[in-house]
């Protein structure tokens, strides 16, 4: 009996091990255009393959990041590296991972090489197409979470490049999933309508928390459809794979039966085998027959699916731009308004410092009609008027003997300037007192005859 | 001269002796009530004569305020021994009335008064004490002083 070399994973369920063909080339990867997928982020897209040429086994390294490990040993890339039966390969071990040492071996990828008669390996389990990792796949989620955005770009590439190759989905699945999503658009829609509520009142939106929270539910939002996504491709590929390995059983059996009565043929050159023969044949003719066109329905079930996705990742992105732009527009505001508060403060500043420094001292207003002395002290024209006709004519600051008086033009401009700018209630109080002083200079023009008062002398 | 013309200034001096009173002063709030007058608490100065003493001084501000000067006077049961003080409380000080000038207020009149209690010597009333309590008039301000001591 002939022996094949096979591979097995170690620690994983049984259907995970591979045979390699003579000529046949085996690729290793995270894409999906590999012929073994392996899922996780320590397995570069395209990883690694493995070929047999005359009777040896040959793994070769395609510059991956993480590499390969033979019997604990790294490989050099791009090299073939012949196998032995008994040899353990390891793919995609990070050089300075912590979390390895305690890793089970069921989450990492480690292959033996071993050697088995054909007859055993056809009573294997079909080959599983996508090997996981439970840690890959936690950690593929988390990174999900991270880099959601970026990861739905890859895949629609992958889907653009190769979409006959993509995980094939289910009609009745993506029925399913329609419905699902529409369910989780309306929640958004919910959501999104109380998270508009607040920017009503206030009409400027100023709170960062709020901008934080959309972001935050935009990434749930993308998140979940991330992993729905993520969930239907594992189902779909579940299908196909079943579906594929229903087609290979019933494909083997006939070939089996097929081979067993040739054999019969030849031994009996029996008129009534061969009929059974020509039967058998055309059974198996009509088996491919249907399995082509199940390919091609399912093929074009697949576009259609792709189709659909590509529609809804679009829409998440344009979702996601439009959020962006929002979100600019927000910063935008809130940088205004904080420009416009700091402008509120500093003005408000500037009053406190105008009250303080051209307040005259008599009356604690602004000067009305500033006027200023020998001495360099100003007044309202009113007080300083009102204080000189006392007998002592000094400044009331110094003391000074007061010799002069000067109207000063430009403080009152500058008064007037600023009271511009100020609140209208200020305004109205400046006209009022400017009036009022109007009205007691002109009493005082024509005075009326002043009240001596009585002296006591002690 | 209008009212509202000295309300502003009177407003602002007492908020300034609300808000931040130099150390020996306190504004009584209960004086606040009538307008036009307010009450200060003014306190002796600390190794002085009057130290740890407590008195109340009564501002009215008359209309023509600030062109003339507050009539200024101790009230209640406890009148410094002083001798520019006397006993019904009038206060001999030149600020008061001759020397007044718009650029003063409540607060530098205060100051003023701690000012002459801490330079006092010897605690004794005015030598005419008990004649000027008899023939005053009941404002200060109608009285001619005689500034003769700028020691004390």
């Amino acid at each position: 009996m002939t022996r094949e070399i096979y591979f097995e994973r170690l620690g994983a369920s049984e259907e995970q091990w591979l045979s390699v063909k003579p000529g046949e080339k085996i690729t290793f990867g995270r894409s999906v255009t590999n012929r073994i997928r392996l899922y996780s982020e320590f397995v570069s897209r395209e990883h690694a393959v493995i070929e047999q040429t005359n009777g040896n086994i040959y793994i070769t390294d395609l510059k991956s990041l993480n590499g390969i490990h033979v019997n604990e040993v790294k490989i050099k890339t791009n090299i073939k590296h012949q196998l032995k039966v008994g040899d353990k390969v390891e793919i995609g071990k990070p050089l300075d991972c912590e979390e390895w040492k305690h890793l089970k071996l069921c989450d990492r990828f480690v292959y033996e090489v071993k050697e088995d008669e054909v007859n055993n390996l056809l009573k294997r389990p079909v080959m599983a197409k996508v090997h996981k990792s439970l840690f890959s796949v936690k950690q593929h989620q988390e990174r999900t979470k991270m880099v959601g955005i970026k990861r739905k770009q890859e895949n629609v590439e992958v889907a653009s490049t190769k979409p006959e190759l993509i995980n094939i989905l289910h009609q009745p699945k993506t029925e399913v999933k329609l419905i699902t999503n529409n369910d989780v658009s309306d929640q958004d829609k919910d959501v999104k309508t109380q998270e508009e509520k607040p920017q009503h009142p206030n009409g400027v939106l100023l709170n960062d928390n709020y901008v934080a929270f959309v972001k935050n539910s935009t990434f749930r939002k993308l998140t979940r459809l991330e992993k729905q996504l993520e969930m239907q491709r594992e189902e779909s590929a579940k299908e196909k794979q079943n579906l594929e390995d229903e087609f290979r059983r019933r494909e083997n059996m006939l070939k089996s039966e097929l081979l067993k009565y040739e054999q019969l043929a030849k031994e009996n050159n029996d008129t009534n085998t061969k009929d059974q023969l020509v039967r058998k044949e055309a059974e198996l003719s009509n088996l491919l027959k249907e399995m082509k066109e199940k390919e091609k329905l399912e093929n074009e079930k697949v576009a259609k699916n792709e189709e659909l996705l590509r529609d809804k990742e679009q829409q998440l992105r344009d979702e996601m731009m439009k959020e962006k732009v929002l979100a600019q527009q927000r910063e935008k505001d809130a940088a205004m308004a904080a420009q416009r508060e700091a402008e509120e403060l500093a003005k408000k500043h500037v009053v406190g410092k105008l009250e303080e420094e051209l307040q005259c001292i008599i009356c604690s207003e602004l000067f009305v009609k500033s006027t200023t002395l020998n001495c360099s002290h100003t007044f309202c024209q009113f007080c300083i008027d009102g204080w000189l006709k006392k007998k002592n004519k000094v400044c009331p600051v110094c003391r000074a003997e007061v010799t002069s008086r000067n109207h000063s033009l430009v403080l009152d401009n500058y008064i007037e300037a600023a009271i511009a700018e100020m609140s209208p209630e200020l305004q109205e109080r400046r006209k009022m007192l400017i009036t009022e002083r109007k009205n007691a200079e002109a009493a005082l023009k024509d005075p009326p005859k002043p009240i001596r008062k009585r002296k006591r002398k002690r | 001269m209008a009212g509202c013309f000295v309300q502003k200034r009177i407003q602002k001096e007492i908020l300034t002796l609300k808000n931040s009173p130099p150390p020996g002063m306190k504004l009584c709030d209960d004086s606040l009530s009538s307008p036009g007058q307010f009450m200060v608490e003014v306190k002796g100065a600390e190794g002085t004569l009057f130290a740890g003493e407590e008195f109340k001084l009564l501002f009215k501000f008359g209309q023509s305020y600030p062109f003339d000067s507050p009539q200024v006077t101790f009230v209640g049961n406890q009148i410094p021994v002083h001798p520019h003080v006397y006993s019904n409380g009038h206060i001999c000080l030149s600020i008061l009335t001759e020397d007044w000038s718009p650029a003063l207020s409540a607060e530098s009149v205060c100051l003023s008064i701690i000012s002459m209690l801490s330079s006092c010597s010897e605690k004794k009333r005015p030598p005419d004490n008990a004649f000027y309590i008899r023939t005053c008039s009941k404002n200060p301000k109608n009285t001619k002083w005689w500034f003769h001591d700028d020691k004390v």
